[in-house]
């Protein structure tokens, strides 16, 4: 079945959710693994968030403008001794796009970094 | 003493599972990811694989923190990669197109179901990435083989037709519309020499025996249609595979409606 534009999946709505909690009013910066773990945690699940599943949900959320990446740089992975991960940003679209995503199910939560409009959905 | 061996070779197989198992899965579920982005646009690969690392990494340094052994952490590693799996697949399908009509598309010589050729322009856009330029040749060249092979095939058919139409409207008697429908018989097997070379020449090949042995035969008109239309059923009954054929696009031969 084909999406309408702009909408969200389950998956989707959940990873922003945590994204947004993670990130605070402060947009701070989080990685791939980071955010699956906050969503294990949040959800009360056993396990962690497949592979497949994160990855192409932050791949489609970053598409629609909801996500901005930036790889780290090398020489930080090096010191640590770890590959180099991805960083993701939350962007104000993101947030309001959540929030559109509230209200359209007719569920009023404050969501930090914006206002969310009061009123039935468009 | 059967028992200490027993107990001795388990130790032994457990310590040595214990040790490569983590190494293992890390190995066969990298070789997945590649396997699975094989053909994918470098920058696409690239990303894909990195997300990969990045995430393997990060399950085993939780894990390593949890204070997980190696084959705790090689099962852990091997259920995060499954639970994603119907993801990973629809990242291809995403690309491709569904699994069913690619493996269609690069089973059928031709390609008549929409769906299937929708798929080999999926995979040929697909492949048609930044450094695969060998498939990207391989399916540019199975493409314009599928048309030739479609095209040829359709002249035959409309070729072939146009001998039953003859027959329908000029001869009269059956000795006259024998030659016509054997003329139909064999443009449809070059015709589906385009389509399916092995299974419809040899249903075919029973078609012009039947055909043949009717013009030698004095048989009574009842019987002619019967034998005919026998063949015409074992000829539908045995290609499945052509749809088309099924769906009566490809007019049926005449003598089965009449």
């Amino acid at each position: 079945m084909r999406r309408s534009e702009g909408s969200l999946t389950e998956i989707e709505a959940t990873l922003l959710e945590v994204a947004i909690k993670m990130c605070g009013v402060d947009n701070v910066e989080f990685h791939g693994f980071q955010l699956a773990k906050a969503h294990q945690q949040a959800l009360g699940k056993p396990r962690i968030i497949g592979f497949g599943s994160l990855y192409r949900a932050l791949d489609r959320l970053e598409s629609l403008g909801y996500l901005k990446s930036r790889k780290e740089p090398d020489e930080v992975a090096r010191e640590e001794g770890r590959p180099p991960r991805r960083l993701y940003t939350l962007t104000n679209s993101g947030r309001n796009a959540f929030a559109r995503h509230l209200m359209n199910k007719g569920v009023a939560l404050p969501v930090p970094g914006i206002t969310v409009p009061e009123g039935p959905a468009p | 003493v059967k028992w200490l061996l027993f107990v001795a070779l388990s130790a032994v197989v457990g310590s040595i599972v214990g040790r490569y198992l983590l190494p293992m899965t890390v190995g066969v579920v990298w070789y997945w990811q590649v396997c699975l982005t094989l053909g994918a646009p470098r920058r696409e690969r690239e990303r894909k694989l990195e997300q990969f690392i990045e995430f393997i990494d990060g399950v085993i340094s939780a894990d390593r923190e949890k204070g997980y052994n190696p084959s705790q952490i090689a099962v852990t590693v091997l259920m995060a990669v499954m639970d994603g799996l119907r993801d990973d697949l629809g990242w291809w399908r995403e690309r491709v197109g569904p699994l069913r009509t690619t493996i269609a598309a690069l089973h059928s010589p031709l390609c008549w179901d929409v769906s299937v050729a929708i798929s080999t322009l999926g995979l040929l856009c697909y492949c048609a990435g930044e450094t695969n330029c060998w498939i990207s040749v391989v399916f540019v060249s199975y493409c314009a083989a599928n048309t030739f092979a479609r095209l040829r095939a359709q002249y035959y058919v409309k070729k072939a037709y146009q001998y039953v139409d003859a027959a329908r409207q000029f001869a009269v008697t059956p000795s006259e519309r024998l030659p016509l429908y054997r003329a139909w018989a064999k443009t449809m097997q070059r015709a589906h020499r385009y389509m399916e070379p092995v299974i419809m020449p040899a249903t075919l090949d029973e078609v012009l025996e039947v055909l043949d042995e009717l013009e030698r035969r004095s048989g009574s008109m009842h019987e002619q249609r019967r034998r005919l239309a026998a063949g015409f059923i074992k000829l539908l009954d045995r290609a499945p595979w052509d749809r088309e054929l099924r769906r009566g696009r490809i007019p049926r031969c005449p003598l089965l409606l009449k």
